[in-house]
C-alpha cells in the first residue's frame, strides 16, 4: 500500500515522501458472461454481462489513522480516513441531527461521546466509502441483415459520494444582505433544508452531505446500416448514428455520481458531455 | 541481411546509451553539484533561503514544496501570524476551517492543526535549506563569508520561532548530512543558550556580517542579529524559567545597538504600505522584513492574507478580492483610546488628509467600523467586529493609484524586526530589570518618542518614569497585528491566565482562562511518528 507519509523534519527537503506502508487485503469475485441467444441467417444477438464483487480492507498501518480527502469548505478539513479494519477512504464525519419531521437541524450534530460538547471525538467511521461493493457492465449487439444496433453501459452499487457542492451552497449569511444593501440569491441546498445561518465546521463535515452514489450509466447507443460490396468493387460502407453518455440512473443529487477523479468528494469537476455523432466507415 | 543491419543498429544504439551515462549530473539546470559553485546559482540558493518565509513553492501562488492541505495556508508568515494572533485578543477569524476554531478558541491538541503544523514545518524547512547552504559553501571569499552570516541569521530566526512556539524542537546544524539520521531533540533552555551564543557570535567584532543598516535591503546585517538578540533576551524568562537581570541588560544593550543605527519612520502607516520596500522613510526603520511582490513572489499568504482576509467591502487596500475572515473585537481596539461608541464610518484614508476620526486620536488606530456593522464579534460573522486596515497595498508615495484595480496579491513587505519594536524592548527590559517601573531617562524618552510619532491626542507617558503596564499598552498600540501578540501576552502572564480575558478566549463568548500547557504548541504528531528521538511537550497526548 503506497501512501504519502511524513519524514523527520530537519534532515530532508520535504515533509512527506511516498513510502510502502501498511497492508491491505482485497477479496472479490469476477464474473463475465457472453452469450449468443439468437443466431439465424438474418438475425444475430450478442449479449455480454460482467460483474465484480469486491471488498477491500486495511490490515496494518504505521499509525492509528491517516487523514484523507479535502472538502467541507475552507482549508484543512479532512473527510476520510484510512483505518485498520475499514475500507480505504472510509468517510469519517459528524452525524447529522434531525428534528421530529426528519429535517436536518442546522449546526446540530449528534454528541456521540456524550461529553456535552461537539468536538472531533464525536466524528465516526461511517462504514461508507467511495469504493463500490459491486461493479457491472452490460453490452448488447443485435443485427438483422445489413442493420445493426448496439449499446453498452456500466454501473456500480454501494459507492458513496460526499456532495461538497451542496454543502458549500448550504451556508447562508443574511448579514451580507443587510450590510451590502442588496439581495443575494439563496442557494438551492439552503432553501431545501431551510438553513438560515453560516455553517459551522461540524455541519460542513456532516454525514448529511454523504449520499449513496450507486448508478447505472448508458455509455453508448448506436444504430448502423452497412452497404456491402458497393458497385461490385468489394468496398463496404457503414453508416451509423450514435449517442455517447446517453443517460444515468441514480439517486445521487449532484452532477455526476461517477466523478471518480475526486476520490469520493464531489467539489469541482468537469461535467461529462453528451455526444451525438454520425459515423461513416469505409472498407476497401 | 536487412534483418542483420537492423539488429546491428539497435545493438549500437543500446551500447551508446550506456556509456558513462549513469555518472552524469541531471541536465536540467544546475541541480545539486553545480549550485554553490557559480555565482548566479549560489545567489538563487541564497534567495531560496530568504524566500522561505514568503513563498510556498517554486511555481507561483498555489504551488507548494511541502505536503499540506492548502498551499497558501501553509505559507510561513500566514501560519505563524495566525497562531500568534488569532489565539489572542488581537484578532479572531470567522472561517469554518477546523484549524481556525481550534486556534481561535485555544482548544488545540496534538491532533493535526494546519496552522500549527505549517509554522513548525516551514521553520524546519528553513533550517534544512539554510544548513544545505552552509554545508556546501565556505568562507573562501569575502562575499560568500557575508552571505553565510545572513543564512545563519535566517536559521536563527527559524529556531527562535521554534523556541518560542514549540519549545523543544528537533535540532540540526550543517554538520549532519541530508537524510542521514533523524535529528535529536533539544531542550528549550539549551536552544535558548545556543541561539544567544549564535547571535552574539554574529554581532561580534570578528564576524563577517555587515554592520547595522549597511547591507542592501532586504538582506540582513548585524542590525537584524542585534534585533533578534534583543527580543530573545527580553523573553528569556519564558524560555529558561527564571529571570536574570543581566540578560535584561543584554536585551537593552542589543536594542540600543539597533536604535543607534535606525530611526523611527516619520509616517507610521508608511511602514505597512505597498511601497514600504522602496520608501526611504519606511526603510529608515525596517531592520528585517520578509518581502512580498505582487508579481514576483506570489502566494496566498503573508500580507496578501492580512489584507484580503481582513478588509471589508468598502476599502480597496490595493488588492482585488475579499476573503471575509479576520476581525478584531471592541476590546482589542479600545487600547487606542478611540471613542468606540461613536457610529463612525472610516473610509480608507490613503491620502492621509486626517479626515477620519480614529487616526486623529492615534495614528496607529488603523481600524474601521462600518455604520451598519455590529461592533461586537460573534466569532462567525465577518460583518460583526472591527476591521483592520493597517496593511495596505496602495502606495504611500503615490496615493493616487488604486492598486486594487490591478493587483491580485500584496506587495507589502512584512517587517519582522523594526526599530519601533526595539524602543519598546529597551524600555521593557529596563522596567523589568528595575522591578516593574523604570526612571531610566532613555526608556522614558523612547516611549515618549513612539507616542509623539503616533500623534497621540493625549499621551499617557508624560513624567519621568514608565511602568510595565504603560509599556504593555504601548506595545498593544505600536505592535498591533504584527505577529508577536502571543509572545507578549505570555511574557506578561496574560495569555492563558484567567486574570486577562478577551471575547472567545478559551472558546467561550465572555472568555475564560485555559490550561497553561497550551502556552507551548504541541510538536506535530507527524514528526513524532517519523522521528523517534522526539518527546511530546508536557500536557499533550502523543
Amino acid at each position: 500500500m503506497l501512501s504519502r507519509v511524513s519524514v523527520a523534519l530537519g534532515g530532508n527537503f520535504s515533509n512527506y515522501v511516498y513510502q510502502n506502508i501498511g497492508s491491505m487485503e482485497n477479496q472479490g469475485v469476477e464474473v463475465a458472461l457472453n452469450f449468443v441467444p439468437v443466431e439465424t441467417k438474418d438475425w444475430r444477438l450478442d449479449i455480454g454481462l460482467n460483474g465484480t464483487f469486491q471488498k477491500t480492507e486495511i490490515k496494518t498501518l504505521p499509525s492509528e489513522a491517516i487523514e484523507m480527502g479535502n472538502g467541507g469548505g475552507g482549508t484543512g478539513n479532512k473527510l476520510q480516513r484510512h483505518v485498520v479494519g475499514y475500507t480505504p477512504y472510509t468517510f469519517y464525519l459528524w452525524q447529522q441531527a434531525y428534528d421530529a419531521d426528519g429535517k436536518p437541524i442546522q449546526n446540530a450534530v449528534v454528541d456521540r461521546d456524550g461529553d456535552g460538547e461537539i468536538t472531533n471525538a464525536d466524528r465516526y467511521m461511517t462504514n461508507k466509502s467511495p469504493n463500490p461493493d459491486f461493479y457491472y457492465g452490460v453490452n448488447l449487439k443485435l443485427s438483422y441483415k445489413n442493420w445493426d444496433f448496439g449499446f453498452n453501459g456500466h454501473g456500480a452499487v454501494g459507492n458513496y459520494m460526499f456532495n461538497d457542492v451542496l454543502c458549500g451552497g448550504a451556508t447562508v449569511n443574511f448579514n451580507d444582505v443587510v450590510n451590502k444593501g442588496y439581495l443575494i440569491n439563496t442557494q438551492r441546498a439552503a432553501a431545501k433544508y431551510g438553513f438560515t445561518a453560516p455553517n459551522i465546521v461540524a455541519q460542513r463535515c456532516s454525514d448529511l452531505w454523504l449520499e449513496d452514489a450507486s448508478y447505472f450509466r448508458m455509455d453508448d447507443i448506436n444504430l448502423g446500416y452497412t452497404f456491402r460490396d458497393v458497385n461490385k468493387t468489394g468496398m463496404s460502407i457503414r453508416v451509423a448514428a450514435g449517442v455517447q453518455n446517453v443517460f444515468v440512473i441514480t439517486d445521487y443529487s449532484g452532477l455526476d455520481p461517477e466523478c471518480s477523479v475526486a476520490g469520493g468528494v464531489d467539489s469541482n469537476i468537469y461535467p461529462r458531455p453528451r455526444i451525438y455523432s454520425v459515423r461513416l466507415g469505409i472498407n476497401f | 541481411m536487412k534483418k542483420n543491419i537492423i539488429f546491428g543498429a539497435i545493438a549500437a544504439l543500446m551500447l551508446t546509451s550506456c556509456v558513462g551515462d549513469l555518472e552524469q549530473a541531471p541536465m536540467a539546470g544546475n541541480i545539486v553539484n553545480g549550485v554553490y559553485e557559480n555565482e548566479a546559482s549560489r545567489m538563487s540558493a541564497l534567495a531560496k533561503v530568504y524566500g522561505g518565509f514568503t513563498l510556498t513553492g517554486q511555481n507561483g501562488a498555489g504551488s507548494t514544496d511541502i505536503d499540506v492541505s492548502d498551499s497558501g495556508a501553509s505559507e510561513f508568515l500566514r501560519a505563524w501570524w495566525s497562531i500568534q494572533t488569532i489565539s489572542t485578543d488581537e484578532a479572531k477569524c470567522v472561517w469554518g476551517d477546523s484549524w481556525v476554531a481550534e486556534v481561535g478558541g485555544n482548544k488545540w491538541s496534538s491532533v493535526k492543526n494546519d496552522a500549527i503544523y505549517a509554522t513548525y514545518t516551514r521553520a524546519m524547512m528553513m533550517v534544512s535549506f539554510a544548513n544545505d547552504f552552509l554545508r556546501n559553501t565556505n568562507d573562501k571569499n569575502e562575499e560568500i563569508a557575508i552571505e553565510r552570516t545572513e543564512v545563519r541569521f535566517l536559521r536563527a530566526f527559524a529556531y527562535w520561532v521554534l523556541l518560542d512556539c514549540y519549545g523543544n524542537p528537533p535540532f540540526v546544524l550543517e554538520d549532519s548530512a541530508v537524510g542521514a539520521t533523524n535529528p535529536k531533540q533539544i531542550s528549550r533552555a539549551d536552544l535558548f543558550a545556543w541561539l544567544k551564543s549564535e547571535l552574539e557570535d554574529l554581532v561580534s567584532a570578528d564576524s563577517k556580517m555587515k554592520a547595522p543598516h549597511t547591507q542592501v535591503y532586504p538582506r540582513v546585517d548585524k542590525g537584524a542579529a542585534y534585533g533578534l538578540l534583543a527580543r530573545l533576551c527580553l523573553n528569556h524568562k519564558t524560555y529558561i524559567g527564571k529571570e536574570d537581570s543581566s540578560i535584561y541588560a543584554a536585551a537593552a544593550a542589543a536594542a540600543d545597538e539597533v536604535i543607534a543605527a535606525y530611526d523611527l519612520a516619520e509616517n507610521y502607516k508608511a511602514l505597512f504600505m505597498g511601497d514600504n520596500g522602496e520608501n526611504p522613510d519606511a526603510l529608515s526603520e525596517i531592520v528585517y522584513a520578509t518581502c512580498y511582490d505582487a508579481t514576483r513572489t506570489q502566494s496566498y499568504g503573508g500580507t496578501s492574507f492580512f489584507i484580503l482576509a481582513g478588509k471589508g467591502t468598502q476599502y480597496s487596500l490595493g488588492v482585488d478580492g475579499n476573503w471575509n475572515g479576520l476581525v478584531a473585537s471592541t476590546d482589542a481596539v479600545k487600547v487606542f483610546n478611540i471613542n468606540v461608541d461613536g457610529a463612525a464610518v472610516r473610509k480608507d484614508d490613503v491620502a492621509g488628509d486626517g479626515a477620519d476620526v480614529f487616526t486623529k486620536i492615534d495614528k496607529r488606530a488603523l481600524v474601521s467600523l462600518e455604520e451598519s456593522d455590529a461592533k461586537d464579534i460573534d466569532n462567525k460573522t465577518f460583518a460583526n467586529g472591527w476591521h483592520i486596515v493597517k496593511y495596505n497595498n496602495n502606495h504611500f508615495l503615490n496615493p493616487e493609484v488604486d492598486f486594487s484595480k490591478t493587483a491580485k496579491f500584496s506587495s507589502v513587505d512584512f517587517p519582522l524586526i523594526r526599530a519601533g519594536e526595539m524602543y519598546l524592548v529597551y524600555a521593557e527590559a529596563m522596567a523589568r530589570k528595575d522591578g516593574g517601573q523604570t526612571s531610566d531617562a532613555k526608556a522614558v524618552e523612547y516611549i515618549k518618542a513612539l507616542q509623539s510619532r503616533a500623534g497621540m491626542a493625549s499621551p499617557t507617558v508624560t513624567g519621568t518614569t514608565v511602568s510595565l503596564d504603560q509599556i504593555f499598552d504601548e506595545i498593544s498600540r505600536e505592535m498591533f497585528w504584527e505577529g508577536q501578540r502571543r509572545t507578549t501576552l505570555i511574557r506578561f502572564d496574560r495569555y492563558s491566565s484567567a486574570n486577562y480575558l478577551w471575547p472567545f478566549k478559551g472558546g467561550v463568548e465572555n472568555g475564560v482562562g485555559f490550561n497553561k500547557n497550551l502556552e507551548l504548541f504541541p510538536l506535530p504528531a507527524d514528526d513524532l511518528l517519523a522521528n523517534d528521538n522526539l518527546t511530546q511537550n508536557p500536557g499533550y497526548n502523543n
